[in-house]
């Protein structure tokens, strides 16, 4: 230490001092501690500067029918994106890129030009790989490529409905694409890179997740069902003028759905096309009261209390019946004035429906009904679907009863009224519905007693086959059963109902010999030629079982007599594809 | 002390040839990568292209037109006992 004799003040001189000494200690421990101490934290803020991850995308998984057709399948397509700060560098290559791209060099300038201060915009989406590398090889400065997928569906608009749509960024929209949307998304997976300021790769370090592709989905449709199923549903509605129209096909053993198509319909693959009531799947998400086609399921409820059985008459004379303010009424005049069980089907009575749910009382037929899953959830988790409504009334009034059991106050999708016919079909076997393909038929549930059942069953033969039954639904070489019915629409908003605005659906099931495919057919709004259950739904039944027992190589069980002694090498008609 | 000095450049060459063989490999792991992402798209492609073929509905005006193809009536068809 010097001698600070001059000094006016020594003490003033040793703080400066010891002020400075005090500073540079400072500086070399805070420099110490980021070298040695906390290394991490300086190497941190060098990697989050450059050090970067991308997502490498999952390929989504395959959508395809029972038979391993694909219903939608991914692409790898190339998405061209732009950072337009880098490119006003370069402007005399605009048009190259613009006629590259097929687009307007003066709207790709404007835009260009507006987003200049930007540095991402897309260019194009979902380019082929060629197109996409063509444009790429320009070699334009500000111009990337980035590796999407695009879903395509071959199927169109034939399974839009069931199979649903991805939006542009590979989520579930729709359908089963949204349902199971995680079952087939897949995971994306990360790998490390070095970037520089601009965002240009330098150096590929590591992949830090390898990605996962989405599982494929078998969904229980079968695609040439679902062609047929469209085809006829399509031609129905055009010649008589509808508005709509759903039909769903089911196997009655293992409880899948074999095709499930509603018109009008969409391209998935042109989303131009789309407008929100055609993407409406209506055989899911439409509620409807069924008319006079639970009228089986209230027979079974007479037969199940063990005071009816089918030879029991009633009589139906004059066609109407009072109750207090109401009066039911049938719709078309009846074969006789009294009639047994099978007739009042075959007639479609309300009146003797009435009758014999005033004498069981409406609780009962409530549960069957709510036992065959009318007003039920399915359980299929099917995005938007609906419950419909079966109303449980602490007392049965004599109107709530009638009209349930002929079909009004209820309401039901056409997937529960496919379920409950099965059922019936499947000897009251009620079997969990599917749309995926099962590969072991699920547990039963015996929602109505086999005798019952087969008693049904052969009186809903005699409402096709007998002479006043609905012979237009008959299918040429099997037996089949089944039931019609039309129901006036609700008035949207308000109580009553619409004048002149009909559902027609028609039900049934077959072969007899061994039940089955059962089918059920609406057609909303009719307007040419009638609009009788009868008449409008009952040939679109007749000719989609037809193909479908066709189809599915099911030995005729109602063949003519052989006529001539010919030899015979005809194999019975096979179907799959030619 | 000659020891650890031969050890600690044998080290260091160790370390800059393991960096440069893991850049390596990283390299042919994006080729075989993108060599799977080419055959998937191709057989994406395929899948496409088949099922545009195989439609329901060219088969159908394919069968019934050039064929002449139809199902057969009542009269026609006999049973075969299996």
């Amino acid at each position: 230490m010097m001698k600070l004799e001059g000094a006016l003040y020594p003490w003033r001189f040793r703080v400066v001092i010891g002020l400075l000494a005090l500073m540079v200690g400072a500086i070399a421990w805070r420099i110490i501690d980021l070298q040695v101490v906390d290394r991490d934290f300086l190497k941190g803020q060098g990697d989050a500067r450059s050090l970067r991850h991308i997502p490498i995308p999952a390929h989504r998984g395959l959508v395809t029918d029972r038979n391993g057709e694909p219903l939608a399948v991914s692409t790898p397509v190339t998405t061209l994106w732009a950072n337009p700060k880098e490119m006003q560098a370069s402007k005399e290559r605009w048009p190259q890129l613009a006629a590259a791209l097929g687009q307007n060099a003066q709207q790709l300038t404007e835009r260009l030009t507006q987003q200049a201060s930007k540095e991402f915009i897309y260019l194009v989406r979902g380019l082929t790989p060629e197109q996409g590398q063509h444009v790429l090889d320009l070699k334009v400065p500000g111009v990337y490529g980035l590796e999407e997928f695009r879903r395509f569906y071959p199927a169109g608009d034939v399974t839009a409905h069931m199979v649903g749509f991805t939006d542009l960024d590979d989520h579930g929209r729709e359908g089963v694409e949204l349902a199971y949307d995680e079952w087939l998304a897949g995971v994306p997976g990360k790998r490390q890179v070095i970037k520089d300021r601009r965002g240009r790769l330098i150096k590929d370090i590591q992949v830090t997740k390898n990605a996962k592709a989405g599982k494929t989905l078998a969904l229980s449709i079968d695609l040439r069902l679902q062609y047929l199923a469209t085809r006829e549903l399509r031609n129905a509605i055009a010649e008589q003028d509808a508005k709509a129209g759903s039909l769903v096909i089911m196997d009655v053993k293992t409880g899948e759905v074999l095709a499930m198509v509603n018109q009008p319909t969409y391209n998935p693959n042109n989303r131009r096309s789309m407008f929100p009531a055609a993407m409406r799947n209506r055989a899911i998400i439409d509620v409807f009261e069924p008319g006079s086609t639970v009228k089986p399921i209230t027979m079974s409820a007479a037969l199940q209390s063990g005071r009816w059985k089918p030879t029991d008459k009633v009589e139906v004379y004059p066609g109407t019946l009072q109750i207090g303010r109401y009066t039911i009424r049938d719709v078309s005049r009846s074969e006789g004035p009294i009639l047994d069980l099978t007739g009042i089907l075959i007639n479609s009575s309300n009146v003797g429906m009435s009758k014999i749910a005033f004498d069981i009382g409406g609780e009962a037929i409530y549960r069957v009904m709510s036992q065959v899953g009318l007003g039920q959830y399915t359980g299929l988790g099917f995005p938007g679907e609906r419950v419909g409504n079966l109303p449980n009334h602490r007392e049965w009034r004599k109107a709530e009863t009638a009209t349930l059991s002929y079909g009004y106050g209820v309401s039901v999708t056409a997937l529960q009224l496919v379920h409950a016919y099965a059922a019936l079909a499947n000897d009251g076997k009620m079997v969990p519905l599917s749309i995926l393909k099962v590969d072991k038929a699920p547990e039963a549930v015996q929602a109505i007693p086999k005798e019952t059942a087969e008693t049904v069953q052969s009186m809903l033969q005699q409402v096709i086959e007998a002479p006043r039954g609905v012979f237009r639904a008959q299918v040429p070489f099997y037996h089949v059963a089944g039931k019609s019915g039309t129901a006036r629409k609700a008035t949207v908003g308000s109580k009553g109902y619409t004048e002149n605005a009909y559902r027609s659906l028609f039900a049934g099931f077959g072969p007899m010999s061994d039940p089955r495919y059962a089918i059920v057919v609406v057609i909303d709004e009719p307007s040419k030629g009638g609009y009788f259950g009868g008449l409008v739904s009952a040939p679109v039944f007749s000719k989609v079982m037809s193909g479908t027992l066709r189809l599915m190589n099911v030995p005729p069980d109602n063949l003519p007599p052989a006529t001539g002694q010919q030899q015979v090498n005809a194999v019975p008609a096979k179907g799959g594809r030619g | 002390m000659l020891l650890l000095f031969v050890a600690v450049l044998v080290s260091a060459i160790a370390v800059s040839y393991s960096a440069h063989w893991n850049r390596q490999l990283l390299n042919t792991l994006y080729g075989e990568l993108s060599e799977r992402d080419k055959a998937q798209a191709e057989w994406g492609r395929l899948i496409l292209e088949q099922s545009t073929w195989t439609a329901a509905s060219r088969i159908e005006s394919l069968a019934s037109e050039q064929l002449q193809m139809r199902v057969p009536a009542a009269d026609e068809v006999r049973m075969v006992a299996p």
